[in-house]
């Protein structure tokens, strides 16, 4: 791992400290909201999944109904009867914010378009599948709808988090692991200079109390001369 | 107020204009990216499209949903599984490991 190059300073020991600090920090929020997305996640998916596997049973039943019609109509004639709809789906859309995600949250309202009720055509010239297939399609539109919602959601918490899980990952495994090193360099190199101060002072002390030993030592000498 | 569209051949995604759906009838994969190109810029909230469909062109469908709007779904289909293995794979990406399909 490449170390980060810096001055052995104070100023320097303190800015670091306080990064370490923030990435610690950082690391622990990004490590809860991974947690809470991913518990989002796996209910959203797990819904989905039920849903998904309801609506291809469902649908199932209307493909096959339709199909029964498109045999038994000309294709001119059914998309003349599909051209005005029976329901008229009004569909507006919402924000929701999850862990800082927006996601949409679909609200569908089904408005029937024709007076009588049901289809939007006439019963005379079409089939009874055909009427089958549009009362199986209205039923589940709004679960249709739902399944939309699910999976975009899904979608957009599964980007997430995959960058949440990389920012908690190098902040883990690469930026507090650098400070750490940055921080232990510069305390080590400091406490050497403070070592190095102080055998100096230590030495610098020794060399003056030897002087002055030695100084009183000539005087003394000197004293002895006179008196002798 | 939003758009919801359908895109896929004809004959499969007709029967979606009975419920208000806008239909954009596509045949081949080409066809497919342009009416999803269109449906975005029309105001679609929600497109779906067939499965067969949404497997040739899944790069394309990644950037067209990139943001919150508008939502791709794969149309559940009971033979192709395709929107039960995308979803897998964002399990699979998002986890690691497939933990709640591995059952199925």
């Amino acid at each position: 791992m490449a170390e980060i190059k810096v001055n052995p300073t104070r100023m320097e020991l303190k800015k670091l400290k306080s990064r370490l600090i923030t990435a610690r920090r950082g690391h622990k929020l990004l490590k809860d909201k991974r947690d809470e997305l991913m518990r989002q996640f796996l209910d959203t998916v797990r819904q989905a999944k039920a849903l998904r596997e309801t609506l291809s049973i469902q649908l199932g039943g209307v493909y096959s109904s339709f199909s029964t019609a498109a045999a038994q109509m000309e294709p001119r004639m059914m998309t003349e009867a599909l051209m005005l709809p029976g329901i008229q789906g009004k569909l507006t859309v919402k924000q929701k914010n999850i862990m800082s995600v927006n996601v949409p949250v679909f609200q569908y309202e089904a408005i029937q378009a024709s007076d009588a009720g049901g289809a939007g055509y006439g019963y005379a010239f079409t089939s009874a599948a055909l009427d089958d297939a549009v009362k199986q399609i209205c039923q589940t539109s709004p679960q249709l709808i739902r399944l939309a919602q699910l999976e975009k959601t899904a979608t957009l918490l599964c980007d997430e988090i995959e960058k949440t899980r990389r920012r908690v990952n190098a902040l883990e495994h690469i930026m507090i692991p650098q400070y750490e090193a940055g921080v232990r360099t510069i305390s080590m190199k400091l406490d050497e200079n403070e070592r190095g101060a102080q055998t100096r002072l230590m030495k610098v002390k020794d060399m003056m109390i030897r002087a002055q030993i030695e100084a009183r030592r000539a005087v003394t000498e000197e004293d002895k001369g006179s008196l002798v | 107020m939003y758009k919801i569209g359908v895109v896929g051949p004809k004959d499969q995604v007709l029967a979606f204009m009975a419920a208000g759906f806008t239909v954009y009838d596509a045949g081949d994969s080409r066809a497919a990216l342009t009416a999803l190109k269109k449906g975005k810029s029309e105001g679609c909230a929600i497109l779906y499209i067939t499965a067969a469909l949404a497997g040739e062109l899944e790069e394309e469908i990644a950037q067209l949903s990139a943001d919150t709007l508008p939502a791709i779904v794969t149309l559940p289909e009971m033979e192709s599984g395709y929107g039960t293995a995308q979803l897998k794979r964002a399990v699979e990406r998002a986890v690691g490991a497939d933990i709640i399909f591995r059952d199925a």
